[in-house]
């Protein structure tokens, strides 16, 4: 004995089922679904460490930094990386020696050029294994990058001069600024 | 004259005794750190030197000389110029920070930065360059004539070697406007103020 499932051997026709959703909940519905798709690839991709290096070392994005044996962090106007050194593509060079018209004093040859006050920081300069300061030969990498960021000394274990800033990094920053100077 | 050689010998060991504790005493009075030692061009100044004859231009439009500028008054002074990147903003925001920690009091001390590029800095540029790091009454900005801009380079010693042009010391003056102490680099504010205070202590 068959039995019949069917509502048209029952004698009864239904109508097939449809969902039925109104227009406003539609067009809201897809509205975020939209916007939450947008944040979420803004969030996995974020800026570049570099570009963010990039606002970092032109103090778009400020930094903490002070002098060494200060007490107080400076303004972070005056403690941006861009104010003394270059990169390969800035120009003009920044200069702490500006002076056109040179007193004799201050300059023992009026006719010497004037030098950026920091060095130039570039990959190859930063990466090359050359002595610097009067120490041996040695080469920058992110880890030593940061600690010459942080406490001024170098991968050579040398000092460098008190008149850089001394600052204070995140992890995260100091990846950030090694990726933008190391990117040149 | 063994006897009176001997005792020459005597009175020149006992007078440089005397110089040597009566510089002790300055650079403690002073309360300058002991790393200044180190720095070739750093320390106290005895005994107190008078500065050179010298016209300045306030940041004011007023004209004025250094001696009478700085006479009757403890003083700071630093050298820089407006157009300056790396080291004189530092030195701005040092000053900035020790004219604010001077506030009210100390009245008789104050912090004056001397342009070392009088052809450029104008003094509606040394304004300007106040205003940038917050101005105070207690601190003002002049240029020197520039014929005589070399003879108080050479009388604070603070020619530099190349690439930045001027040292980034505080050059401190006694209220008869005669310099006593020459700072390491950079000291801090707080450093500042206490040598201030200790030279207007001293009277």
């Amino acid at each position: 004995m068959s039995q019949c499932r069917s509502a048209s051997c029952m004698g009864t026709e239904r109508p097939p089922r449809r969902w039925r959703v109104p227009v406003p909940v539609l067009v809201v519905g897809t509205t975020v679904g939209a916007v939450a798709a947008v944040a979420l690839v803004y969030a996995a991709s974020g800026p570049s460490p570099s570009r963010r290096g990039k606002e970092l070392f032109t103090g778009a994005v400020s930094l903490r930094a002070r002098m060494t044996g200060h007490e107080t962090d400076l303004p972070p106007e005056v403690v941006r990386c861009i104010n003394c050194h270059r990169l390969p593509s800035d120009t003009p060079a920044p200069s702490s020696s500006k002076l056109p018209e040179p007193s004799s004093s201050l300059r023992g040859s009026e006719s010497a050029p004037i030098e950026a006050l920091a060095p130039d920081l570039s990959s190859q300069r930063l990466t090359q294994a050359v002595p610097r300061r009067g120490g041996p030969a040695s080469r920058y990498d992110a880890q030593s990058f940061c600690s010459v960021l942080r406490f001024g000394v170098d991968p050579a274990h040398v000092m460098i001069p008190q008149t850089m800033p001394r600052y204070t990094l995140t992890e995260q920053e100091c990846q950030e600024l090694w990726a933008y100077v190391t990117a040149s | 004259m063994p006897g009176t050689m001997g005792l020459r010998h005597g009175q020149l060991s006992q007078l440089s005794r005397r110089c040597f504790l009566a510089g002790s005493a300055v650079a403690a009075l002073g309360g300058i750190h002991a790393d200044a030692w180190a720095h070739n061009d750093a320390g106290a100044v005895s005994p107190a030197l008078p500065p050179p004859a010298l016209s300045l231009t306030l940041h004011d439009n007023s004209n004025s000389t250094l001696q009478s500028v700085l006479a009757g008054r403890a003083s700071a002074l630093q050298l820089m110029f407006t157009s300056c990147q790396a080291t004189c903003p530092i030195q701005g925001a040092l000053f900035a920070d020790a004219a604010k920690r001077l506030g009210d009091r100390l009245k008789p001390a104050q912090l004056l930065s001397v342009s070392i590029d009088p052809a450029h800095d104008s003094p509606a540029a040394l304004r300007e360059w106040l205003k940038r790091f917050g101005p105070s009454p207690r601190w003002r900005a002049a240029r020197p004539d520039k014929a005589q801009l070399d003879s108080l380079v050479t009388f604070l010693k603070s020619k530099n070697p190349a690439p930045d042009p001027h040292t980034a010391q505080v050059y401190f003056f006694n209220r008869k406007g005669e310099l006593v102490l020459r700072s390491v680099d950079f000291p801090p504010a707080a450093e500042v103020v206490r040598v201030l205070e200790s030279i207007v202590t001293k009277g």
